[in-house]
């Protein structure tokens, strides 16, 4: 996936608990695992801006895009 | 399966699905109950029912006998029973589906398989109506003094009419599978 979701560096970054985010944003934990793994087809906008208040950070600190070995070929 | 939870933050949607719920509980009680009253009034019916009235309303013509014996009656009520059965069962796969609408669970393939399988059931029963109302007067017949037997096909509105409803059941059952689909994916989100 040439995305890359850079939670786990933002929550290590900012010493905060995956649980706390998740409380805070209001989704569960396990969908903020899947969140950090990349593995969801989306992000809705208002679960964005709660985990961009909650960490302090803009969205573009939190997905990065990376090309793909395929796409280059 | 999606399970459609009653969200806090918007309370039309939870309205509506409180009322989804509701009404689905009354619509599956009446599914079950509209199935057992059916069989019951059938049954009532070909035991009770004049042979005139017998005679008549299956088109058999000629001088009616002052009753007709008990094999004829079961007879009769076995052949009507056929797209009754079809029917009923028809009815019970909505009472699937409207029992899974209760329980939140609206976009499922268990309540489109349900669709479908009502669909096919009640055109099964529409189908199968004239050709037993054709037995069925076949059957009669013999029991009329004159001795001719008498075939009568008749296929009325009603048939046409529940054709057409089983065929939009049925478009709406492949576009709830659509519906499942999107919601497999929206539930994929964040």
């Amino acid at each position: 996936m040439a995305i890359r979701v850079r939670l786990n560096v933002m929550l290590a970054e900012r010493n905060v608990k995956s649980k706390d985010l998740a409380e805070y944003v209001g989704i569960t934990e396990a969908n903020l695992s899947l969140l950090k793994q990349g593995k969801v087809k989306g992000v809705r906008f208002d679960t964005l801006e709660r985990i961009c208040q909650f960490l302090n950070c803009q969205p573009g600190d939190l997905l990065r895009y990376e090309e793909d070995a395929a796409d280059q070929g | 399966m999606i399970i459609l939870a009653a969200d806090n933050n918007d309370p039309v949607r939870t309205r509506r699905l409180r009322r989804i719920g509701s009404l689905s509980r009354v619509m599956a009680i009446l599914c079950l109950v509209t199935a057992l009253l059916l069989v019951a009034a059938m049954a009532y019916y070909w035991l009770t029912t004049p042979a005139g009235a017998l005679l008549a309303m299956t088109g058999v013509t000629g001088a009616a006998p002052p009753d007709i014996g008990w094999d004829l009656r079961l007879g009769g009520l076995a052949i009507s029973m056929i797209p009754l059965s079809a029917l009923i069962f028809g009815l019970m796969q909505a009472r699937r589906c409207f029992t899974e609408f209760a329980g939140g669970r609206i976009f499922s393939m268990q309540t489109v398989g349900g669709l479908k399988a009502f669909s096919i059931a009640i055109s099964v029963s529409a189908l199968l109506k004239p050709l037993a109302g054709a037995a069925l007067s076949l059957l009669l017949s013999s029991a009329v003094v004159t001795g001719a037997r008498t075939l009568a096909l008749t296929v009325g509105s009603d048939t046409l009419l529940t054709l057409l409803f089983a065929g939009m059941v049925a478009v709406i059952a492949w576009v709830m599978t659509d519906a499942v689909a999107l919601a497999d994916e929206n539930a994929q989100f964040v």
